[in-house]
């Protein structure tokens, strides 16, 4: 065995409850590697302003996730971006993980914090115009859409927030919603419902997209009536939510029915030296800040689990 | 959605010799080549990641691409590299 592929703790996982569980156990001179399969920052990087972390006045999570990086690195850890896994082995002493171009790393304990990403409506045409119409990031894309009509899908705070936002942009924002009630904060209900360039269609969902080169048109079914009608449109942005990136997790017995980590307080799953943080995790409320919660209670108990370990094998020799 | 595609750019430039890789901002006035370039049409979503072989367009994709999905496309266009 490669001493180079042998690590104390590895972290699956580089938003911000991986970083910072990276920060910890890399700073209590544990040997970690930080595995990710995307961008090194996660759903952060996405995220024009962060406003509410504290400690920080204002910055972007672009921003954020460089300056968490550099610190984990700057303790020593080892962060490989972009590789996907292919084989994963939980069970026992000593786990493995292996990438899917053939590199394989062991470690005593494993920290599982993959994210989640933006919940698609899963409608015929989604696909089609991803990119052409469809979009799931107001910051990235909203300038496309100046002078035209929009939808935004969703009642959430993101989907509410950005709505408002894309008001800089677009002549009319029509909020298409599938309750008759919105899930999001009172301040943001309010902000939407107070602006003159944004209607609501509630109780409604969108059912098809239609466009030749981009979108321009989509079918809304009424869900209490099942009217379904066209409607053109220049761009839809859809804000439902995140689904946990667990698929590579199916088979592990840690899930709940939709795929979240089932975890006790110290963020430890049913397996032995297996730890969980962040968005994927069952929890109520999905923040940098939770996840940099999380990250920070999995790593200290992945800490203490290694030293338990080290500690066994001490008083075995 | 560009940052992860830069990134993913970064981390393939290396692997990929025999490829040159530029980037350029969205909105600088020499940019119209690619806003205006036929195989973008219809394109409205960030980044705009377009493809170049012998001074020709040859590919073109819009929004965020995964780094399997560049890779699939370099390796289509332009070779699977001889370390690979």
């Amino acid at each position: 065995m490669k001493a180079d592929t042998n690590y104390d703790v590895i972290v699956l996982g580089a938003g911000p409850a991986g970083l910072t569980a990276g920060i910890y156990l890399s700073r209590a001179r544990i040997r970690t590697l930080i595995i990710n399969e995307g961008t090194v920052g996660g759903q952060m990087v996405l995220t024009h302003e962060i406003a509410n972390y504290p400690g920080v006045e204002k910055t972007s999570g672009y921003q954020l996730s460089g300056i968490m990086k550099k610190q984990a690195r700057s303790f020593g850890c080892d962060i490989i971006g972009n590789s996907s896994v292919s084989d994963l082995q939980l069970e026992g002493a000593v786990k493995s993980v292996r990438l899917s171009d053939g590199r394989e790393y062991k470690a005593s304990a494993v920290i599982l914090a993959p994210g989640g990403r933006p919940r698609q409506l899963g409608v015929p045409g989604e696909e089609t115009f991803r990119g052409k119409g469809i979009s799931y990031c107001a910051t990235c894309d909203g300038d496309f859409f100046t002078g035209k009509e929009i939808i935004v899908v969703g009642g959430g705070n993101s989907a509410l927030e950005e709505a408002v936002s894309l008001t800089k942009y677009a002549s009319r924002v029509t909020v298409v919603h599938q309750f008759d009630h919105f899930q999001a904060f009172e301040y943001a209900i309010e902000e939407a419902r107070s602006n003159p360039s944004i209607r609501f269609i509630l109780s409604s969902t969108i059912a098809a997209f239609h466009g030749n080169e981009n979108l321009q048109s989509v079918d809304i079914k009424n869900l209490k009536t099942g009217e379904l009608y066209n409607m053109p449109i220049d761009g839809v942005f859809i804000f439902i939510g995140y689904v946990p990136n667990t698929e590579f997790l199916r088979n592990q017995q840690i899930l709940n029915e939709r795929g979240e980590i089932i975890v006790n307080a110290d963020m430890e799953t049913g397996i032995k030296g297996v730890f969980a943080a962040g968005d994927a995790v069952v929890k109520r409320f999905r923040q940098v800040t939770t996840a940099v919660g999380d990250g920070t209670v999995a790593a200290l108990a992945a800490a203490q689990y290694v030293h338990n370990l080290r500690q066994l094998e001490l008083a075995e020799a | 959605m560009c940052i992860p595609v830069y990134e993913i750019m970064e981390e393939l430039e290396p692997q990929y010799p025999h490829v040159k890789f530029f980037d350029m901002e969205f909105d600088n006035p020499d940019a119209y080549v690619i806003r205006n370039a036929p195989e973008c049409r219809g394109f409205m979503g960030l980044p705009f990641t377009v493809y170049y072989k012998n001074g020709k367009i040859v590919k073109a994709t819009s929004s965020i691409q995964t780094m399997d999905q560049v890779k699939a496309i370099l390796n289509q266009e332009f070779g699977v590299p001889v370390n690979a």
